[in-house]
């Protein structure tokens, strides 16, 4: 021991250079000569090198620590820099940027409209005589401008001087400049959406495409106080329409008027949808706009059924789940005679007695929803149950409905969503009474039901004593898990059902997959016990890294590789969400519009006091029709209109340059004489006064 | 910072800051082993390693640097993953230069004192700050039996040799382990 302590004190002292220089020779002399000697000094050294690893290791990771910290303040720094940056261009950009653009209005005015990239701006722009607001809100591939200009125009046409209307001020379209390179949405005030594909307009005469900037001018009439005062009228030659909505559009480029060269597609808001909307255009004629058909554009069902959706609601499906008994007939014939065999059954073989009531309400709501598969069985039976007892018994009723055809949507079966209210009515008192009273009553109402001998049915269910909710499809697009496999799997080819999903989902729990950010790039660690199993469904790709013992590290695809999926889902109606969706191959005045059919018409006619030169119409009650009136010596001829229906009488006319306004409720089942009451009215408050009567139209 | 300054680090004893700013080449070298198919982890061990035997060259008399820092860490850096990977072909190694053998040589060298640290990683807390105040901070053993409360100087001096005797004791049974 003392020899080893002397000996390593030796080499400590060579090791640091303490020897003089004799010492040293004798030192690396016995080197040499004592390998006992070497052999220790070699490990002395080995160990010192071991130590010093520890040193430099410390200092090492403090600099890595170090690194690290300064990574992450320049990536914030760069960040905010970046913002500063892009703020700044913004500001510049936006300055650099004026487009000229003119309103095809009478007067002349040059605006500047701001634009930047990718922003949303609101902008305040001072033109000669007004402000007007503009909303510029530009995205990858539309531009929706909304203006809001509060100039009026007098409107006047020497020819058409006669009727009081032509001088009222023409209602201001909504200007927007659009570029015609790129495919353009616009959305009205009112809610009118215009779809215009890139290059969509011709010069009329040279069918030359218009280039640049267009502007398009669009009015909405969905107001009754708009349309009255812009003397429209539903009529078609002498046939009475409906209306779902008129508009007027109008495109120029500069001061020349242009037509279309591809269609566009027009979305009018609807609160209340109706079938059979056709398409008309308008022609001016002295009397207004009479409403043509037009038959090159067609009304189309919002019916946009995208690949990969499994679920289709009940309501929606383009070949209905059907029983045998339900086959042969119309859509909506199968769909309800499905739905009677559903209530039928569920009438017949409900046992409310299954159920274990424990609240005194007699009245039962359960909401059952199910899927008929791809194969006509009931699956995914939820009943969202109240009480014990509920779920089982509607299982074991929907048990018995025989196999139906499966749903199909565009010819290929998929999964149809169906829900079914049933309605369970308890009779008797609603005081604390024991659930084994409630039971008997319910045996006896039962009874009732099976023989069917009684007038009064004091339990039965029911699938149409709820409110019918009108629902409306939304389709959206999203990302699951299904995305997410893709993603890794580097295909967008590939069927991922639940067993897939699973099976992934068990390997990330086992991390046997997992989730790396590599310099923040997404990567996955594949194992390789999930790419030896042949049933994995993940293979090595040609592009992997492979470590050594055969794990995978794959650069994941990014989102834009895999396109989201199309889900539709059911909404409650909200008013004003449905819309009529149909192409147009004109421009000018437009209205959607669908022919009444009455089967008593009447010939029609007013008499007014007192009534040169008025503008004399009526409005129907019941359907968003308005009649224009021709004037006769025997009084206001409307034609034929169909009988018995209330209407209002709305006449206006000038005097004094002043407008009058006459409004009154009449039948149309009586001729009338009328005296009407006139009184004086502004412009804007005539506008006013008619807007009252919107609610009702 | 240019590769001079870094050096200039190195030799005024600022190893700390110099091991900073070679610490940006890491991406570099993180990409490397990812590509060969390690993990970060592995690129951190690699590029650590890396480090330690630039810098342990460094400190040589007659060590130039021939090439720039990064040309230099990143062909250690290749080496010693291929070294993990045992992926040396014979031909490889017939065929390396005389700057690549002197690496080479660094990195079995280096093996070795892993092996040396693994063995102190073994001692006792005590023998391991007995040891590092002794040899790391060059401390008296006087200083030494104060801070740690040892009675004397000599008892401290006893007790460093006996941790070192178990470390190269530990030392010697692992590497044999190793090496058979």
């Amino acid at each position: 021991m003392e020899k080893y302590i002397q000996d390593i004190e030796h080499i400590n002292e060579y090791i640091n250079n303490t020897l003089s220089k004799e010492e040293r020779q004798v030192f690396e002399k016995q080197l040499e000569n004592d390998a006992e000697f070497n052999s220790l000094y070699e490990e002395h050294l080995t160990f010192l090198g071991g130590v010093e690893r520890i040193e430099l290791k410390q200092e090492i990771q403090t600099a890595r620590k170090g690194y690290l910290r300064t990574k992450w303040i320049k990536y914030l720094v760069i960040g905010i820099g970046i913002i500063g940056l892009s703020i700044a261009i913004y500001s510049v950009v936006s300055k650099e940027d004026p487009v000229q653009t003119s309103t095809p209005t009478t007067t002349q005015r040059q605006h500047t409209i701001q634009k930047g990239k990718d922003a949303v701006s609101s902008i305040e722009i001072k033109s000669n005589d007004s402000i007007t607001h503009i909303k510029v809100a530009e995205t990858k591939d539309r531009i929706i401008i909304d203006q809001e200009n509060q100039d009026t125009v007098l409107y006047t046409n020497e020819a058409q001087i006669k009727n009081p209307l032509h001088t009222y001020p023409k209602k201001t379209p909504e200007v927007y400049m659009i570029n015609t390179q790129r495919d353009t949405v616009i959305i009205g005030k009112e809610g009118t959406k215009l779809t215009i594909k890139a290059n969509s307009f011709k010069h009329t005469g040279t069918d030359e495409i218009a280039t640049g900037i267009v502007t398009v001018a669009l009015s909405e009439f969905y107001q009754l106080s708009d349309i009255l005062l812009a003397n429209l009228s539903t009529k078609s030659n002498e046939q009475l329409l409906e209306t779902g909505g008129m508009l007027y559009v109008e495109a120029r480029s500069g001061e020349a008027l242009l037509a279309l060269d591809k269609d566009i597609t027009i979305e009018i808001p609807t609160e209340d949808k109706k079938d059979d909307m056709q398409l008309f255009t308008g022609q001016e004629t002295t009397q207004g706009i009479n409403w043509v058909l037009d038959n090159a554009s067609e009304v189309v069902e919002v019916d946009e059924l995208l690949e990969e959706i499994v679920n289709v609601p009940f309501a929606v499906i383009e070949e209905v789940p059907s029983f045998p008994e339900c086959q042969n007939l119309s859509k909506e014939d199968q769909m309800e005679c499905v739905r009677n065999v559903f209530q039928r059954i569920v009438n017949r073989s409900f046992n409310a007695d299954a159920i274990q009531r424990s609240t005194s309400d007699n009245n039962l709501r359960i909401f059952t929803s199910f899927t008929i598969d791809t194969n006509g069985d009931i699956t995914k039976i939820n009943s969202r149950p109240a009480f014990p007892g509920i779920q089982e018994e509607v299982e074991r009723v929907l048990g018995l409905v025989p196999r139906l055809s499966p749903g199909k949507q565009r010819g290929i079966a998929v999964n149809t969503l169906y829900s079914l209210p049933i309605f369970v009515k308890f009779e008797g008192s609603t005081t604390n009474r024991g659930r084994d009273v409630a039971n008997r009553d319910t045996v006896a109402t039962r009874r009732n039901i099976n023989t069917r001998n009684q007038d009064t049915i004091n339990f039965r269910t029911s699938t149409i004593q709820l409110p019918i909710i009108t629902n409306d499809t939304v389709f959206y697009g999203g990302r699951t898990v299904i995305e997410d496999i893709k993603e890794i799997l580097h295909t967008n080819d590939v069927k991922i059902d639940t067993a897939f999903v699973d099976r992934y989902e068990n390997y990330k729990k086992k991390r046997l997959i997992q989730e790396r950010r590599i310099k923040g790039e997404r990567y996955v660690f594949i194992r390789k016990a999930v790419l030896d199993d042949p049933n994995s469904g993940f293979t090595i790709l040609p592009t992997d890294s492979i470590t050594r013992g055969g794990n995978v590290i794959r650069k994941r695809w990014d989102e834009t590789q895999i396109p989201d999926r199309q889900f539709a889902r059911l909404v409650p109606r909200q008013p004003g969400a449905s819309n009529y969706l149909f192409t147009a191959s004109r421009l000018g005045w437009i209205n959607c519009d669908r022919f009444v059919r009455s089967n008593t018409t009447t010939k029609y006619k007013v008499k007014i006091k007192d009534s040169d030169g008025t503008d004399v119409k009526i409005v129907f009650k019941r359907i968003r029709s308005i009649l224009p009136s021709q004037f006769t010596t025997d009084g206001f001829d409307f034609g034929y209109v169909p009988k018995g229906e209330e209407v209002t009488l709305v006449a206006i006319k000038i005097v004094d340059n002043q407008y009058q306004l006459a409004i009154k409720d009449i039948n149309t089942d009586r001729i009338e004489d009328l005296d009407l009451e006139f009184k004086a009215y502004t412009v804007k408050a005539l506008q006013e006064k008619l807007k009252k009567l919107n609610d009702q139209f | 910072m240019s590769d001079q300054k870094i050096m200039a680090l190195f030799k005024n004893g600022q190893r700390d800051k110099a091991f900073r700013q070679l610490y940006r080449l890491y991406p570099r070298i993180e990409k490397l082993v990812l590509s060969k198919g390690g993990s970060k982890n592995d690129a951190q061990d690699v590029f650590q390693e890396a480090l330690i035997i630039v810098s342990k060259n460094l400190e040589k008399s007659d060590f130039k640097l021939t090439s720039s820092f990064y040309t230099y860490i990143y062909a250690v850096s290749r080496f010693i993953w291929k070294d993990t990977q045992k992926q040396y072909t014979k031909q490889e190694l017939h065929s390396l230069q005389p700057e690549e053998v002197d690496t080479f040589h660094s990195i079995l060298k280096e093996k070795k004192y892993q092996c040396a640290e693994k063995a102190f990683l073994e001692l006792g807390e005590r023998c391991q700050e007995l040891l590092q105040l002794f040899y790391q901070r060059a401390l008296s053993f006087k200083v030494i039996a104060q801070m740690m409360q040892f009675k004397s100087e000599k008892i401290a001096k006893n007790q460093k040799y006996k941790c070192l005797q178990k470390a190269k004791d530990i030392f010697k049974t692992n590497y044999k382990t190793v090496q058979s």
